[in-house]
């Protein structure tokens, strides 16, 4: 069997770039979850608000972690895998990555430590400060990578010369024509991952009535930062929509699941297909009449372009396309419907006692993570066959590797990100199941051996003598 | 009042093997009791969703139902720009306006607890 190259470092990246993209996500709703809960600390003085604190700034600290591990390897994966795309294009993409280590991570580095370790040896209103530069960072970071990323989807402000790219404006090749769009639409995301994180973990506290108090808390909030977010998200998604629609044509008509140049009037909205992209036709379509002029063209009777409009070998994979983006406007219809009946139920004062809810925010809780990979698989997928659009395809980028390289380094990643997600999940389930009453207290843990031991040695006598000891 | 409350499949976690088997939770009518036997959480006197349950059909509450869901597809076709782009900012900044309001009406200590 032949095994080919491009196929594998394509296969390599989606799946490294698959398990990295959960912890960013993560850290960045978290982020900006742990500062706005630091804020109402800081004036209600609520201990609540510390304690939920405390709880997720764990979790967040984990995630944060095997993000930045997991995502330094996608930098030498441009090298391992698509060696000519960063020989090409390594003069516009190559600052945007480094400008992110310099303004992002340098800040975040600087002011994580107070914000994990310096609860109590800082003053609360450095620590907040902290905390606001820590989520700060996670943005930033985010729109350095999401302006490189658009600028693969709509390069800008570059010329060609001896076959490499040359910048000649940049400010162009970051706000590139996608960038602004995409970048609300990926913080817009992150936001509503941790809300739908946070909530659902409250949600099991209220079932298994655990920890009530704690959990009515992260409901509301995690309930609230989500209704605003996922009603921004919607408004957000279709500017984003109407912006690919018009720069990448050929990714939204194999979204939506029309092969004719011309769709009927008025046109469905696909649901379910079984494409066959070799006869160019969809074998099996469930679809619901009208309501694909009604979202798609905004009118009654608008027709939907397909991807006949695009010539075959520029046409992405359907399947991949479609699928992807489907999961993603599903999951935030399930979304808005949880944030709208959470509003109904707020006024019902039964948000907390409507047991069906509760078991939805539980199944919902991993909702933002699918949506956002989904979202990815979309964007990613539906540039192909190109690597920057109209400029470099996918299989001229790749290294001069054989293909049995690149399938040991793709097991190697496989085994070691297994190893990272399997560890995360049992931390931060065993987090969890412990709660917040047993949140870690970094404070007192770190920086120094005694305390730490102090503190083992505390513990173990209240649990022996209960009522001494502390 | 953490030390008041048993955990076990006799006296307080009916169903439920351990306080920490998350999945039974979401399976079973999982309900947390005093020793004497009172029900804490999902008490109807506290939470009011069994008189809820219980409470006979009314024509008014389906009504209620009805215009509530034709709300939020109005909103969530306005969100998506069906009826213009004007027509979505006011109903994003409608939605946001409605969700603080009720956040903010029905703060949570004060009407749950």
């Amino acid at each position: 069997m032949k095994l080919d190259p491009e196929v594998l470092a394509r296969v390599q990246f989606a799946f490294t770039v698959t398990f990295h993209i959960i912890f960013p996500t993560m850290s960045i709703g978290l982020a900006a979850f742990l500062m706005v809960i630091e804020g109402l600390w800081l004036k209600t003085k609520d201990p609540v608000y510390l304690e939920i604190y405390r709880f997720w700034m764990g979790i967040f600290a984990m995630g944060f972690g095997v993000g930045v591990v997991t995502g330094i390897v996608l930098s030498f994966e441009f090298g391992l895998g698509f060696a000519k795309f960063a020989q090409i294009a390594g003069p516009a993409i190559g600052p945007s990555i480094g400008l992110e280590v310099l303004t992002a991570f340098f800040l975040e580095a600087g002011f994580l430590g107070i914000m994990l370790f310096g609860l109590k040896r800082v003053g609360p209103k450095l620590h907040f400060f902290a905390t606001c530069m820590v989520a700060l960072g996670t943005q930033i970071s985010a729109s350095w990578i999401l302006s490189a990323n658009s600028w693969m989807q709509t390069p800008d402000g570059i010329t060609f010369e001896n076959g490499r790219v040359v910048v000649t404006n940049w400010l162009r090749v970051i706000h590139n024509p996608s960038w602004l769009v995409r970048l609300p639409h990926m913080l817009l995301a992150a936001f509503i991952t941790g809300s739908f994180f946070v909530a659902g973990v409250g949600a099991w506290y209220l079932l298994c009535g655990k920890h009530e108090i704690f959990g009515r808390r992260t409901v509301s909030l995690g309930l609230g930062f989500a209704t605003v977010a996922v009603a921004c998200q919607l408004f957000v998604g279709d500017l984003l929509y109407g912006r690919m629609l018009h720069y990448q044509p050929s990714k939204m008509q194999a979204a939506e699941g029309f092969w004719e140049e011309n769709s009927a009037s008025p046109a469905p909205y696909n649901w379910i297909i079984i494409p066959d992209q070799t006869n160019q036709r969809n074998r099996f379509t469930l679809a619901t009449p009208v309501l694909g002029s009604l979202w798609l063209t905004h009118s009654l009777r608008g027709r939907v372009a397909g991807l006949k409009n695009t010539p075959r070998d520029l046409q992405p994979t359907m399947g991949m396309v479609f699928y992807g983006f489907h999961t993603m406007f599903i999951v935030a219809i399930l979304m808005f419907f949880i944030v709208a009946v959470s509003l109904w139920l707020r006024v019902q004062k039964r948000l907390f006692s409507t047991r069906w809810f509760l078991r939805a925010l539980v199944i919902m809780t991993p909702s933002g993570f699918i949506a956002t990979i989904a979202g990815w698989y979309t964007a990613e997928t539906g540039r192909q066959p190109w690597v920057i659009w109209g400029i470099l395809r996918t299989a001229d980028a790749i290294s001069p590797v054989p293909g049995g390289a690149m399938l040991s380094t793709l097991i190697a990643f496989v085994v070691i990100y297994a190893l990272f997600i399997t560890a995360f999940l049992i931390f931060a389930f065993r987090m969890i199941r412990r709660g917040p009453e047993d949140a870690p207290d970094h404070a007192e843990a770190s920086g120094s051996l005694v305390n730490a031991l102090r503190k083992q040695v505390m513990d173990h006598v209240a649990a022996v003598h209960p009522g001494e000891g502390r | 009042m953490a030390e008041e409350m048993h955990w076990g499949t006799g006296q307080g976690w009916n169903g439920c093997l351990t306080p920490d088997n998350c999945f039974v939770a979401l399976r079973t009518d999982c309900r947390f009791t005093r020793p004497s036997g009172q029900m804490l959480f999902g008490a109807p006197d506290l939470l009011g969703e069994a008189q809820m349950s219980a409470a006979p059909f009314s024509a008014r509450r389906a009504i209620g139902v009805v215009l509530t869901t034709l709300l939020g597809f109005v909103f969530f076709n306005a969100l998506l720009g069906v009826f213009g782009l004007s027509a979505a900012i006011i109903a994003l900044l409608l939605f946001i306006s409605l969700a603080v309001v009720i956040f903010y009406a029905r703060s949570l200590d004060r009407t749950q607890s």
